[in-house]
């Protein structure tokens, strides 16, 4: 992760070229996500919003980037606490007015950073049906119950597309529905000695 | 003799009967399930977190070979599996 440096503070004095607050505040929102200052359709909005070139608007959304990941990463919560990130000669009113902005924008990016974190495939939904067997080939009567499930997953990606998605449908007998039972059971009380302590 | 045929196909016909149900089709069978689970202490976005994650990995027979499917769930996720799994037991259990 970037770290921050008087350059990027310097960039931020191209937000007083603003059109309004909320010009501020949308710049801040785009320039968050992985890969915003990359890209192109982004640099040249920013371009045309604050009548900079290209090469400026790039800086500028590095800047917001690399600010507000500084601010997640270390929980930074306190508005004294992003105050003190700023040089002291900074523009005042720039410097309240992007404090008030990342403290408000930081839940939301707290929670997709958590649920955009590396995972093995997330479960998504999961169903499950009981059938009875009545036939088979080596059996013309019986009744035995089995149970099926069916898991979605998500496998995780920089962009989820539909492709992403993937399920499985398992049978279980009875008796893996016990043993499987077992096994949660376990994790269960595993999981009240690990909130206990 | 006859009589000795008979009493044979009496002792081990429900044993027959069992092994022969124990041998009913099953699609992707589960046949193992191993789990682990652990406290996300960080990540590369966030240098505090502390949530706990959940790992399944199952093990499905197809054909005749076992596939892997591994997945994470979310505790409320895993909440939810168990009272799922809990209710499929006991619709099960009616028709024992």
């Amino acid at each position: 992760m970037a770290v921050l440096t008087e350059e990027h503070f310097s960039a931020f004095q191209m937000l007083l070229k603003a059109p309004s607050k909320d010009a501020v505040r949308q710049l801040c929102k785009d320039s968050f996500p992985s890969g915003a200052p990359e890209s192109r359709q982004l640099i040249e909005r920013a371009a045309a919003t604050l009548s900079v070139s290209a090469g400026e608007a790039q800086r500028l959304l590095l800047a917001l980037h690399t600010l507000s990941h500084h601010i997640l990463f270390h929980s930074l919560v306190a508005p004294e606490q992003i105050l003190a990130l700023f040089p002291e000669a900074f523009h005042p009113s720039l410097k309240n007015l992007l404090t008030k902005i990342l403290l408000e924008q930081s839940p939301t990016w707290r929670s997709e950073a958590l649920a955009n974190q590396i995972s093995l495939p997330r479960l998504l939904e999961m169903d499950w049906r009981v059938d009875m067997k009545t036939a088979s080939d080596s059996v013309s009567r019986m009744a035995v119950p089995t149970c099926l499930v069916h898991m979605k997953v998500q496998h995780s990606q920089a962009t989820p597309t539909l492709d992403s998605l993937s399920s499985v449908t398992v049978e279980l007998s009875r008796e893996t529905l016990d043993t499987m039972l077992d096994g949660l059971g376990r994790i269960r009380d595993q999981l009240s000695v690990v909130a206990g302590k | 003799l006859n009589i000795m045929s008979l009493m044979k196909k009496q002792v081990h016909y429900p044993m027959l009967a069992r092994l022969a149900v124990g041998q009913t089709l099953m699609v992707n069978q589960l046949v193992d399930m191993e789990w682990k689970f652990g406290v996300t202490v960080g990540t590369s976005e966030l240098q505090k977190v502390g949530n706990i994650f959940l790992q399944l990995k199952l093990v499905i027979r197809k054909g005749n070979s076992t596939e892997n499917v591994y997945m994470e769930l979310t505790l409320p996720q895993f909440y939810n599996f168990l009272h799922e799994m809990e209710r499929a037991k006991a619709s099960i259990d009616c028709f024992s």
